[in-house]
């Protein structure tokens, strides 16, 4: 155990490194002055040269490349991610600390509730494989992953704020502008884990320790319960740890949408402003955290499954 | 999902009863014609193909089908709901709402085609390359494809567009340079079990070579799956532009596009309603097409499957 551990800690550790240049390199490797991209386009026409020059100054781009970017490692490492260029003088972190906890709580309850619904919706089907309900959670599954989360988030909007009048159309000054947000962004999780649910439940009735249990007489309730459910929710578990990249990208639209003032707000008007020190800090740190939940579940799961850290 | 509309099989009983000259008929027939036989039979992905027939229709000439400029706007009846003269309306600056769907297929085909490619083409020979070599090209390529998968797709396409630029090239660019690292990781898996069976060892024993073995021996084998996965891919490669679009980060107006459609749909959702309905069922009707057409796909082309 303890040698997968260090393996997979230290993959980790490379691949939070890799993240790091390619943030880093985002905004640097690309074509064009990054002095010029920084100031935007009213400062090309409004700055004098030898103010460019202090800019660039400011921010270390007149240092080699390597420097600059083990200046920036050294500030992240220490959770430093420099000031925002539009909000002058408010440090980075300051502002995605201040979006982070709407972003946290909209998360965990689309997640929650994705969970809640998928899991037994999917273990029921699997076990009832072509009945009624197996059929409809399958139509519902396939749509589920077919439709753009935004455009429901649109048709949210326009039947349940602005013809019913239930709900706010934007915003989540009360608990009742949480509702559509985490309905939405829970929908395509949903329809993921319910079809992965069914085919590991479907595959795990068909193994022979089931077959055994129910020849030796266990009664069929403890059968699914005892051997089927407990073997089939593994894998699932995994996925959705694996699944938190995906969250977090739907969070970035579904966000926007409905003017959630969360992480994926910010990013998304950060991009529009050119605030490229946001930018590159929101990458960096939601990678990171993605890197930290994989690892976690790899974690978890070895820890429960001797099979997986002895390969 | 890919037993949706199937009932129990019921031709089971049929088959395992002994009958010599069905076994002789089977054994002439290709791969190709079975897998197509065996495609035919799932309803729902021949629904997808026609549907796909119809749009690759719309896409290459437009002009035919649209009944007005796409581009032209008539200040005088923006916002108009659907009328006879004008089935889907008009949209927030006077411009035919049904022209634009049309119109606005042959963006959304051009992504998803070429994006996929690459994403394909990059994705199967990276995981072909760790999967087949192991030893450190599997372990350098392998945290590549962590590194990119760590990323929130989303995330990354938009800082990406940002620092770029955002065209059609663009986003073509960025989505398949992007979401290549997912198809990586299975040919790798498929490859990695593939290189111990006992055709490859046999052939590696004979002495053929790496060039021999890929061409011959791992390409038709893992030819089907790359099928199935290039398929499944499209669906979610047309919701990625659509979303970018839709943050204004894709194409760019006036181009009419379906993501585009839907960003104005949300700037004025208050005042025209109606606007934001047709490009969202269009994509919702483009990605469950493909995703169908994978389904039967993989069905068809699994080996195991049973005629």
């Amino acid at each position: 155990m303890l040698r997968y551990v260090i393996r997979r800690l230290l993959q980790g550790f490379i691949v939070v490194f890799l993240i790091s240049i390619a943030t880093f390199g985002i905004l640097h490797l690309t074509p064009g002055d990054p002095v010029l991209i920084l100031i935007g386009e009213t400062g090309r026409t409004q700055l004098t040269p030898q103010q460019i020059q202090q800019v660039r100054h400011y921010w270390g781009l007149d240092r080699p490349l390597y420097q600059q970017y083990f200046t920036w490692l050294g500030h992240m490492a220490k959770g430093d991610f420099g000031e925002s260029v539009i909000q002058v003088g408010t440090p980075v972190r300051t502002i995605i600390w201040r979006a982070a906890p709407v972003t946290l709580k909209l998360n965990a309850m689309a997640l929650i509730l994705a969970i809640a619904i998928a899991i037994p919706a999917g273990i029921l089907a699997g076990i009832k494989q072509y009945s009624f309900f197996d059929y409809f959670s399958n139509v519902g599954a396939t749509f589920g992953v077919s439709v753009p989360s935004f455009w429901i988030a649109l048709m949210a909007i326009i039947i349940f704020a602005l013809k019913l009048g239930w709900l706010p159309p934007y915003g989540v000054d009360s608990w009742k502008g949480y509702i559509a947000p985490v309905l939405v962004l829970s929908l395509e999780q949903m329809a993921i884990i319910t079809r992965l649910m069914r085919s590991t439940t479907i595959e795990t009735l068909g193994q022979d320790y089931v077959r055994t249990a129910r020849a030796k007489g266990v009664a069929e309730s403890n059968v699914l319960s005892r051997h089927v459910v407990r073997n089939s929710l593994l894998p699932v578990i995994t996925v959705i740890g694996y699944r938190i990249a995906f969250l977090l990208s739907g969070t970035i639209i579904i966000e926007t949408v409905f003017a959630v003032p969360g992480i994926g707000q910010l990013f998304v008007n950060s991009v529009y402003h050119l605030d490229y020190q946001v930018v590159q800090a929101v990458v960096f740190v939601l990678s990171v955290l993605v890197v930290l939940a994989n690892l976690a579940t790899d974690l978890v799961y070895a820890y429960i499954d001797p099979r997986i850290r002895l390969t | 999902m890919n037993l949706i509309g199937r009932k129990k099989p019921k031709e089971t009983a049929v088959a395992m009863t002994p009958s010599t000259l069905l076994a002789g008929e089977r054994a002439h027939r290709s791969g190709w014609s079975r897998g197509w036989t065996r495609f035919k039979r799932y309803k729902p992905a021949i629904a997808g193909l026609v549907f796909l027939c119809i749009l690759a229709v719309l896409a290459i000439i437009p002009g035919v089908f649209a009944p007005y400029d796409p581009t032209l706007a008539n200040p005088d009846l923006l916002g108009s709901p659907p009328s006879w003269s004008h089935p889907l309306g008009f949209d927030e600056i006077g411009r035919d709402e049904l022209s634009r769907i049309i119109y606005g297929t042959r963006v959304a085909l051009i992504v998803a085609l070429l994006a996929t490619a690459m994403a394909v083409t990059i994705g199967v020979l990276v995981g072909a390359a760790a999967g087949y070599f192991g030893g450190w090209v599997d372990s350098v390529l392998s945290r590549l494809v962590d590194t990119i998968m760590a990323f929130p797709t989303i995330a990354l396409l938009i800082a990406l567009v940002a620092v770029v630029g955002p065209s059609l090239k663009t986003t073509i660019i960025v989505i398949g340079a992007t979401v290549w690292a997912a198809y990586a990781r299975v040919a790798r898996g498929d490859v990695l079990s593939l290189r111990e069976r006992d055709f490859i060892v046999a052939a590696r024993a004979v002495g053929a070579n790496h060039t021999r073995i890929i061409v011959r021996h791992i390409v038709p084998n893992i030819a089907g799956p790359i099928i199935v996965l290039s398929t499944l891919a499209v669906g979610g490669i047309i919701i990625l532009e659509a979303a970018l679009s839709f943050l204004g980060l894709g194409v760019q107006p006036p181009t009419a596009d379906w993501g585009s459609m839907l960003a104005s749909a949300r700037a004025y959702i208050q005042t025209y309603p109606h606007i934001a309905i047709a490009p969202g069922v269009m994509i919702s009707l483009t990605v469950l097409a493909f995703n169908l057409i994978g389904d039967g796909l993989r069905d068809a082309l699994d080996p195991r499957g049973r005629d």
